[in-house]
């Protein structure tokens, strides 16, 4: 994409013409630029940071669920056998349980609310918009700080709680048992903690709609947009309309608690399962706030680490709204076990509606991989993986969206592994694969490559090992959020752990290649993996006002076989013979 | 996907042509005969529902028609509809504003509607199979398990009642006279009907009341059997 | 948000405010950041709608299982008090889209006095909520949730009734509040002459907030005071 000097590139001031990572002088003057920039790059570095350390957190208790589970608990005339976390309360069977269902809460709450769904789009979202649509800024970029601050308070506040009150709750918050347990009076601050996030959410959803719409650089039609932007666009959407729902749902519970209205609570005369429509109402659709932006990831890493156009790009670009509209019709199937057979019935059709644009976007991820010049990149490795992954977790949806298998299956472990295989195989591995994707422009600094292969096989591994049993778990049987469990099921949990450990190996890897990358890394260049999206058309680390010359689009995001990449020598990259090339529009 | 390059001439101040043919989009002013004529018909139509709401209970009260409870929701809503586009078109603007934010409206409404309809599909068709998922919960219905000093084991009203008989030493003939009165001067009484009730309320979900301070109040239900008169 | 920067636009002192706001850096033109603006509202308005159909979902649902209740509780219901209110609504949202107008047009004397004449309806539609409605209500025991503590009830279900009229009259009250903030904030911003025809976006960013408000209340008036 070129760059044309235009007389309306305003006098930049010239302190704006420093790569954005330059400090201010000294280190206090720093942190107060940091603390109160309006630039989506520092913002979303921050984001960065903060959702990084969520998942720490959540992975530290999920830690603990696994170790617990390494054996069966067991109360015999000695005291408890095969709890982990024994003391403190843990005295009797029940407290251990206990200690265990406030785990799971830790666990499910941070990973939802803190990690998976403002993940992606707040932190490389914030980052790359802005950046491949050729703009300065997003819209909104004081709203833009205010989400992380809000974020940031809300995350905690939530954590703090947990920590503080032990609710057990578990992430979902069902009545009556949320509405009526004795000794929770934490529960209405978890409520509002979670009531806070969304403020987060919708701000960011907002800002990058509306950044969509108005800040393209020119010659940026629709459809030249990356296909990334279009998955954060989708994302947006679903963040706009369904997190005010729980917004009103955890308002309602509030007041259950405080005053007891009986909305909820059968005990009053409310309807339990009407919570639990409201909840899925949103809580459904943000599944696809977690996987759409890193479908989006997906799209530009294969199609930049294989140089090869992409395959079916407005397919991908459609089936990123559909999956978006189709989000709002299917929530029901959260509650096959709880709801009338009528509605079931129609969410269960619903359901299957959703394996079509999802297996669209999927055949053509792997169409566009065909005679594509595939370098096997970190990024490119997690990708492939999640082509994986993220296939075994859509396809064991199947079952769990029929209304007959899911009577056996629900609530199972099967469950948890299904959704594990989408939500960790599919969004954190490309998480991954953006984070190592866009490192280099990020801090300027390449990572060893070796040892995220390295950390990346481990991750897979682990991972595999981890989940994987759990499917056998499940349809032998085993209820998901249980502290124990029968004897028969011993061998498959240490399995489990066991692979959770080697996952957690490699993210320490990761974390070292990280620290490393940032300490005595390679300089990258401005442009190492030959990308064609505007944000490699800015210095190596981008300036504080993103490009020196405000971008006119030229060509399409992936024309790789008609286009050498910004900043590199066509040795590098070179072209195919041009007499070769048969366009597909 | 090939790129066309820009065929009109380049305007930086708006690259993309958004304003090529439509200099006035997004400043409309619009006249106060408008705005006015607008807020007269919006004034006319709330008059309207009232109306239409009044004429019904006079109706039954003088002439003991029985209007069914379907037309006075139907009336309103529509009514209530019209208001609403007035509002959105003329106050908000949106008859003359760009089209993204009348699709972005739409949209918010569809989502409403989504919502709105699955919800009630689920809780008004729930004995629509199997009978026995359309009871109801008498017990918890009547706030037996309000937590308040004096309170819980019966339902709500019932204790509120009591508590306020023996506060104002009243006896039950008393009570029931200014009860009789209370409700004498509201304008309307409870339609009885059932014509636009999507279930009836009768019988109680197994199980779900067997334990806890409400127990008893379960066994005298009939439990277990479907009770759904649909 | 406006930044007023005398600096770049070259305009002395003496212009007004509006003359010399700057669109934020990023943007191409005035027109863009203003459409942007609006854009940006709309969303915030869909997020609005979508809490407050939460609020419609709850009374759909609890008409349709325990309708004598609600019928009841309706009956306990004053529809002069509601139409009253109504009608001040309805004018209010006709003077804040008078007072836009005004603005486009530089009128700044009737400008001041549409938004204060829809300040004043906003705190009139405060005033009868609260000495009218909610007051004598509280009072008779005709309460939210476990408070509820009237004695006349003729129906099982009445204090969830109480709690939803509670909930939804409550929460459209709190925007009503919200609103009269942002409407002193526009009076007292407007005097200063930040407002003009070629700069009103807060002006028109919180009318259309306000004529949500009075939208949502257009449907909540007939669903409490009037369907039976």
């Amino acid at each position: 994409m070129t760059t044309v000097d235009r007389a309306l590139d305003h006098a930049h001031d010239d302190h704006h013409d420093v790569p954005y990572l330059t400090g201010k002088g000294g280190p206090i003057a720093t942190v107060w630029d940091w603390m109160t920039t309006v630039d989506h790059k520092k913002i979303g570095v921050m984001y960065l940071f903060t959702v990084l350390f969520m998942f720490f957190l959540g992975g530290v208790a999920a830690l603990m669920l696994r170790i617990e589970l390494f054996e069966p608990t067991r109360q015999t005339a000695a005291g408890i056998t095969g709890a982990a976390f024994a003391g403190g309360e843990g005295s009797s069977v029940g407290g251990v349980g206990k200690f265990y269902n406030t785990v799971m809460t830790l666990h499910g709450a941070i990973m939802v609310f803190m990690f998976i769904v403002p993940g992606i789009p707040a932190s490389l979202g914030n980052f790359f918009l802005p950046l491949q649509l050729g703009a300065k800024d997003v819209a909104f970029p004081r709203l833009n700080l205010a989400s992380w601050y809000v974020y940031v308070f809300g995350s905690f506040f939530g954590v703090y709680v947990i920590l503080t009150g032990g609710i057990d709750t578990g992430w979902t918050f069902y009545t009556p048992y949320s509405t009526s347990t004795e000794g929770q009076p934490q529960v209405v601050a978890m409520i509002l903690a979670v009531f806070i996030l969304g403020f987060s959410s919708i701000f960011t959803g907002l800002n990058f709609i509306v950044t969509v719409h108005k800040l393209r650089a020119p010659g940026m039609g629709w459809f030249d947009m990356p296909l990334f932007i279009w998955a954060i666009y989708a994302t947006s959407i679903i963040q706009v309309l369904a997190t005010p729902v729980i917004g009103v749902t955890f308002l309602l519970m509030l007041f259950e608690r405080l005053f007891q209205i009986g909305i909820f609570d059968p005990g009053l005369g409310g309807d339990p399962v009407l919570y639990q429509h409201f909840f899925w109402f949103y809580s459904h659709p943000v599944v696809y706030v977690m996987i759409l932006p890193a479908m989006g990831i997906i799209s530009e890493v294969l199609a930049v680490h294989s140089r090869k156009r992409l395959f079916g790009y407005r397919a991908i670009a459609f089936s990123s709204l559909a999956i978006a509209a189709v989000s709002f019709l299917v929530w029901g199937h959260h509650m096959f076990t709880s709801q009338g057979e009528l509605a079931a019935t129609i969410f269960s059709a619903l359901t299957f509606l959703v394996a079509i644009p999802t297996a669209v976007k999927v055949f053509n991820w792997i169409a566009t991989l065909y005679k594509g010049s595939i370098a096997l990149t970190t990024p490119m490795l997690y990708a492939l993986q999640f082509l994986f992954l993220f296939s075994i977790g859509g396809l064991t949806g199947l079952p769990l969206g029929a209304l007959s298998t899911d009577l056996h299956l629900h609530d199972s472990y099967f469950v948890v592994a299904h959704f594990h295989y989408v939500m960790f195989g599919g969004t954190v591995i490309a998480f991954l694969a953006g984070i190592h994707h866009w490192w280099p422009k990020m801090f300027g600094r390449m990572y060893n490559e070796f040892w995220a292969k390295i950390a990346s096989g481990l991750v897979f591994v682990g991972f595999n090992v981890t989940f994987f049993t759990q499917f056998f778990l499940g349809t032998q049987g085993m209820p998901r959020r249980y502290a124990s469990y029968v004897d028969e099921f011993t061998t498959l949990h240490q399995i489990s752990t066991v692979g959770s450990f080697v996952l957690a190996l490699g993210f320490v890897v990761h974390l070292f290649v990280f620290i490393h990358s940032l300490i005595v890394g390679e300089r990258a260049g401005q442009n190492p993996w030959g990308g064609l999206t505007l944000e490699w058309e800015t210095d190596p680390i981008p300036l504080e006002h993103n490009f020196r010359h405000e971008p006119i689009v030229k060509h399409g995001p992936y024309d790789f076989e008609s286009v050498v990449p910004p900043g590199c020598d066509e040795k590098d990259f070179p072209l195919p013979p041009q007499d070769e090339v048969r366009t597909v529009h | 996907m090939a790129h066309a390059p820009a065929e009109h001439a380049y305007d930086p101040k708006d690259p993309h042509g958004f304003h090529a043919h439509d200099h006035d989009h997004g400043h409309v002013i619009v006249s106060w005969q408008t705005l006015l004529a607008v807020l007269v018909a919006l004034l006319i139509l709330t008059a309207l529902t009232i109306f239409q709401a009044q004429f019904e209970i006079h109706a039954d009260k003088t002439w003991g028609w029985d209007i069914p409870g379907w037309v006075n929701i139907v009336l309103a809503m529509v009514i209530a509809t019209i208001k609403g586009s007035l509002v959105v078109l003329f106050f908000m603007q949106l008859w003359y504003d760009k089209g993204v934010n009348t699709v972005l409206f739409l949209f918010t409404i569809f989502a409403v509607w989504l919502f709105l309809m699955f919800t009630m599909i689920d809780l008004s068709g729930r004995s629509t199979i199997v009978q026995w998922r359309g009871g109801e919960v008498v017990a918890g219905g009547s706030g037996v398990g309000i937590k308040r000093e004096g309170f819980g084991g019966s339902a709500l009203h019932v204790t509120v009642r009591e508590n306020y008989i023996a506060e104002q030493g009243y006896t039950q003939e008393e009570f029931d006279k200014k009860l009789a009165e209370k409700h004498a001067s509201h304008t309307r009484k409870p339609h009885g009907n059932s014509k636009d009730h999507s279930r009836v309320p009768t019988g109680l979900t197994p199980g779900l009341f067997s334990t806890g301070p409400w127990a008893e109040l379960a066994e005298d239900e009939h439990t277990g059997k479907g009770k759904s008169d649909h | 948000m406006a930044t007023i920067d005398t600096r770049a636009s070259g305009l002395t002192k003496q212009e007004p405010l509006w003359k010399r706001y700057v669109p934020g850096h990023h943007w191409r033109t005035q027109d863009d950041e203003f459409d942007a603006a609006k854009i940006g509202i709309w969303l915030f308005l869909a997020t609005e709608v979508l809490l407050f159909s939460g609020m419609f979902c709850a009374y759909a649902v609890f008409r349709m299982l325990y309708p004598e209740a609600i019928a009841a509780g309706s009956g306990y219901l004053d529809w002069r008090f509601g139409g009253i209110n109504t009608v001040v609504l309805l004018i209010s949202s006709f003077t804040i889209a008078m007072a836009i107008r005004n603005v486009q047009l530089n009128q700044q004397k009737w400008a001041t006095i549409n938004l204060s004449i829809t300040w004043l309806c906003a705190a009139g539609f405060l005033a009868i909520k609260f000495i009218f409605e909610y007051g004598p209500k509280w009072a008779e025991g005709k309460r939210i949730g476990n408070l509820f503590s009237y004695p006349y009830a003729s129906t099982d279900h009445e204090h969830i009734w109480w709690s939803i009229y509670y909930m939804a009259t409550g929460v459209h009250a709190a925007h009503v509040l919200i609103g009269m903030g942002l409407i002193a904030w526009l009076i007292y911003r407007q005097r200063k002459g930040a407002y003009g025809p070629t700069h009103y976006t807060m002006m028109e960013g919180v009318g259309l907030y306000w004529h949500i408000v009075d939208l949502v209340w257009i449907f909540l008036f007939p669903l409490l005071y009037l369907v039976h």
